[in-house]
């Protein structure tokens, strides 16, 4: 039995990754869903700044994933703030767990100041949000909202929307 | 030179998971989409959910792609499969038993596990076993009502949480988490039979989904499964129509019952403004199952009804509901509410068909309604949590109301009309003596902190006070730590006390049955503790099993792909109840005697706080995992459980128990101390294969004060699918594919054990043998 058990741990060519956390993987994902986002309004940071609202935790593990790392050939900046008058320019908007009417506040933020909003929460792609991420038996989903996107003047690319559950935006 | 080479190839096992370490940046979005985060658990802390490195309480966690990688479609199985130390044999020929087999956790008893569903507390079976299996005098939960189907993941708590959850938490929490809005609707259906014959089964079941407003959802499955008996029976060697002919051929068939199961289950929520929820989930399970009991041999029977003798056949009719409905508003900031309302029930009834009653001779009718039993729970949470500066802070009342009956049957299947035996062979039916309509209620508040002394550093400790209006008031405690000492390494320990109030069934059962006995028919009343006829034999009415845990270990992850826990756990508990050994009639006084007469029985037996225990053990997790080209994947998950029980001592009272060498080793030695199973999967899209390897450790049974010991078994259960489309699956799949065979029972120079039944009743993995099946799901 122990030489079976140790022909299986070597049989097959090694190349490793999973059983990461949650909130590991949210933050490989958040990279790369910006690959498939552009803004439609030219942002001139030099930096491509990742902001978080209220998840402190979250905040911090993307400053350590993201450290000396590049989003669309710019250096990542990642901020996390506490209200909505610290976010100024960002190019990516992350929004973790808040009572809904903040939640339609920076949703309305968001928009008029062009910026892709991505959250966990349930329902935040029907009230306005951009990106819903979720998970299905552990694996990472998005739900989208395309006409959050166009109010934000956001195009996003049609093999992202492809592997992705497009959302109807609520009618307020 | 052999142990040269393992270490080598394990430190080069090691170091090549370290060299290949990464991180995700490099993984492009369809490979993160086919990556598996960690799994996360609610149970075991009111303070929210948390994953295997972070955990500070033992926790296993099986997940929706590992059920349906398995192929099994009971939960029983499901934890079979996955847990070591789940221990759910499937007796034969022992009444309601065979209906609804027992199951535990650790070497412990069936009621000593707590099952949630969706962190609800789930209402025990009204059934009692009463016969010589596994979690005798108990009345666990059914974990078969639920329908697999509807299941998102299973938690399972390996740490004693009264303090936390209250009665029943002592070998462990099990959390059953529904489906939630993010499932695809889908169809599947599973046909199989067994190699040696019988088994010949089919389920199908349906999941739909319907989404609501905000990603709220309802969500209905449905469930149907049937099942044929199967028989591993030996011959019946009794004296058939005359002293001297054997007969020498089966008689009586032994295996799992015939079975019909029709399920439901429900679950939803509903989001409101101002972050305010409704959400509900129920399950319902309608079961009509029969088995035989034992021939009755012409000669015995001696009856022109039956000549050429008879095979009385058992079958349970079960009707099994829970539904919760609850409002829960988050707060923000980490405070939120919860109020809801959960109704259990649990209906069993009997029915005894080719049978006959004895003292009616051949007036007697050959079916008969032999009553029924029914339990039902509801219970009321109010729970509250917030943050106190940097404190979790949860807190909570309960109150819960619980009701128990016994119907009595027919009168032909209880009645004693002549000097002969009295009511419907094979199982004779509840009299209106036994009719019992009972009630109790309890209340509890509790109290759950959990707070970061440092961010490496974490304490969480818990109170709680129950008030039962039956047997009084119990305060329990628990309090748990964890410390990281390094970003992989993680050490905890936990201590905690707890109890499990007697069940009303335990309190008030009563009934009569007809059992072999070294080849010989006896009447025994199970009697209530509280019965005239037990209170002269010593019984007293019931009190709470109380307990007290430690678990210490450590959680080890080197690299993302590989951790290793380790957990060591005690667990002492007193006044553990027990059904009486079998007090005969002719050891009595006269006048004691004259109460057994007046019952129609020759022995008595009775529910009783009888023994203190310890039961300590170990638990090693290990969970690898590579990914291949191309997103394919093998996972290894191994796991050993090993778990010691010993009697510490007898009570008083224990009329018996303390010299019966059969309820002694019940305890200790009837389940298999040691299990370990290594699992692998091979995920090489759109072929999947799931490799189970188990091995259950030896264990003792008894016949006639002398112990037998029944050797370690060995099985392999493997599942092969191909998924034809994105859609659409279909799988190949066996249990115990080797068709491997417990022990048999040594010729012991009984008419029963060891010839008609082969097989010890205790055998974890049954003796049905391998099981091999098709099945396939479309996803719509």
């Amino acid at each position: 039995m122990k030489y079976f058990l140790i022909l299986l741990l070597f049989i097959f060519p090694l190349s490793i990754n999973a059983a990461n956390s949650e909130n590991e993987i949210k933050a490989a994902v958040l990279g790369k869903l910006s690959h498939f986002v552009k803004h439609k309004s030219q942002i001139n940071n030099d930096e491509f700044i990742i902001t978080v609202f209220q998840d402190e935790t979250f905040a911090k593990l993307l400053k350590e994933k993201y450290n000396n790392k590049q989003i669309n050939h710019k250096n990542v900046l990642v901020k996390n703030v506490q209200a909505m008058e610290e976010i100024n320019s960002s190019d990516l908007l992350y929004i973790g767990k808040v009572p809904q009417e903040i939640q339609y506040q920076l949703i309305e933020y968001a928009q008029s100041n062009n910026l892709l909003t991505i959250s966990e929460e349930s329902g935040f792609a029907q009230r306005g949000g951009i990106v819903q991420l979720y998970f299905v038996s552990l694996k990472i989903r998005f739900k989208i909202n395309l006409n959050a996107a166009k109010k934000s003047n956001l195009k996003i690319s049609s093999s992202l929307l492809s592997i992705s559950t497009i959302v109807k935006g609520e009618t307020k | 030179m052999k142990k040269i080479s393992l270490s080598f190839y394990a430190l080069a096992f090691l170091f090549s998971t370290l060299a290949y370490a990464e991180d995700l940046s490099s993984n492009s979005l369809e490979e993160l989409m086919g990556m598996e985060s960690e799994a996360k658990a609610v149970v075991g802390s009111r303070s929210g959910s948390r994953d295997f490195l972070n955990s500070i309480v033992p926790i296993d966690v099986i997940t929706n792609s590992q059920i349906q990688n398995s192929g099994q479609k009971k939960l029983t199985q499901i934890l079979s499969y996955f847990i070591p130390g789940f221990n759910s044999p499937t007796p034969a020929i022992k009444d309601g038993s065979d209906h609804v087999p027992a199951s535990s956790l650790r070497g412990l008893n069936p009621d000593q596990v707590l099952v949630l569903i969706n962190g609800k507390r789930l209402h025990t079976s009204a059934l009692l076993h009463v016969n010589d299996t596994v979690g005798r005098g108990t009345s666990g939960a059914n974990l078969n009502t639920i329908a697999v189907a509807s299941i998102d993941h299973i938690e399972i708590l390996r740490d004693g949480a009264a303090a936390q959850y209250g009665s029943d938490a002592i070998a462990g929490v099990i959390n059953v988490i529904l489906k939630n809005g993010n499932y695809t609707n889908s169809v599947s259906s599973k046909i199989g039979m067994n190699l040696d014959g019988g088994g010949e089964s089919a389920q199908a079941d349906l999941f739909y989904t319907v989404p609501l407003d905000y990603d709220g959802y309802l969500n209905v499955t449905a469930d149907v499964q049937t099942q044929n008996k199967t028989d591993r029976a030996g011959i019946d060697t009794r004296d058939q129509y005359s002293v001297g002919d054997t007969g020498g051929s089966k008689t009586t068939p032994l295996g799992q019952p015939e079975a019909t199961n029709y399920l439901l289950a429900l679950n939803s929520k509903a989001y409101f403004d101002n972050d305010v929820a409704l959400y509900t989930s129920g399950i319902l399970n309608y079961q009509d199952s029969s088995n035989n009991a034992y021939f009755r041999t012409p000669k015995d029977v001696n009856s022109s009804l039956y000549p050429n003798g008879f095979l009385p056949n058992i079958k349970t009719k079960m009707l099994d509901y829970s539904l919760t409905a609850g409002f829960t508003q988050d707060l923000g900031s980490g405070s939120s509410w919860d109020l809801s309302q959960t109704m259990g029930s649990n209906d069993f009834h009997y029915y005894v068909s080719n049978s006959m009653n004895y003292s009616m001779g051949t007036a007697s009718p050959t079916s008969f309604d032999a009553g029924g039993l029914s339990a039902l729970q509801a219970v009321t949470n109010l729970d509250y949590k917030t943050k106190v500066s940097d404190i979790k802070v949860a807190m909570g009342l309960e109150y819960k109301y619980e009701t128990y009956k016994i119907e009595a049957g027919d009168r032909a299947s209880y009645a004693q009309d002549s000097n002969a035996s009295a009511g419907s062979q094979g199982f004779p039916g509840f009299r209106p003596e036994n009719e019992v309509a009972t009630s109790r209620n309890n209340y509890s508040i509790y109290l759950d902190l959990n707070y970061n002394i440092t961010p490496a550093f974490l304490v969480d400790g818990a109170v709680r006070f129950e008030d039962y209006s039956d047997f009084g008031s119990t305060t329990n405690y628990k309090l748990a730590l964890s410390y990281k000492l390094h970003p992989s390494l993680l050490v905890r320990a936990s201590g905690s006390t707890g109890f499990k109030a007697p069940s009303l069934g335990q309190s008030h059962f009563t009934s009569n049955s007809t059992t072999v006995v070294n080849g010989v028919l006896s009447a025994t009343g199970t009697l209530s503790p509280i019965d005239t006829l037990a209170q002269a034999l010593g019984a007293k009415a019931l009190k709470a099993e109380t307990s007290e845990h430690f678990t210490t270990g450590f959680v080890y992850k080197p690299v993302d792909n590989l951790s290793v826990s380790t957990d060591y756990f005690y667990t002492k508990i007193k006044d553990r109840i027990m059904l009486s050994t079998d007090i005969a009639k002719s050891a009595q006084t006269v006048a004691t005697q004259a109460l057994y007469t007046a019952r129609g029985i020759t022995q008595a037996r009775y529910l009783t706080n009888a023994v203190n225990t310890q039961t300590q053990g170990l638990d090693l997790r290990v969970n690898y995992l590579y990914l291949l080209e191309n997103s394919a994947n093998l996972s290894f998950n191994g796991a050993f459980s090993y778990a010691k029980t010993k009697v510490l001592s007898f009570n008083s009272g224990a009329n018996g128990l303390a010299a019966s060498v059969l309820e002694k080793n019940r305890i200790e030695n009837a389940q298999p101390k040691d299990n370990l199973k290594l699992l692998f999967n091979y995920d090489l899209k759109p072929i999947n294969i799931a490799l189970n390897v188990n091995r259950y450790g030896a264990f003792k049974d008894v016949y006639n004060s002398q112990v037998y010991n029944f050797d370690a078994q060995w099985s392999s259960d493997l599942d092969v699918s191909y998924a034809f489309t994105k859609k659409f699956k279909v799988a190949l799949g066996g249990t115990n594919i080797f068709n491997s065979s417990p022990d048999e029972w040594p010729n012991v120079g009984s008419a029963t054990t060891g010839s008609i039944v082969p097989y010890s009743q205790y055998s974890p993995l049954g003796y049905s043998g391998a099981y091999y099946y098709l099945r396939a799901i479309y996803e719509f």
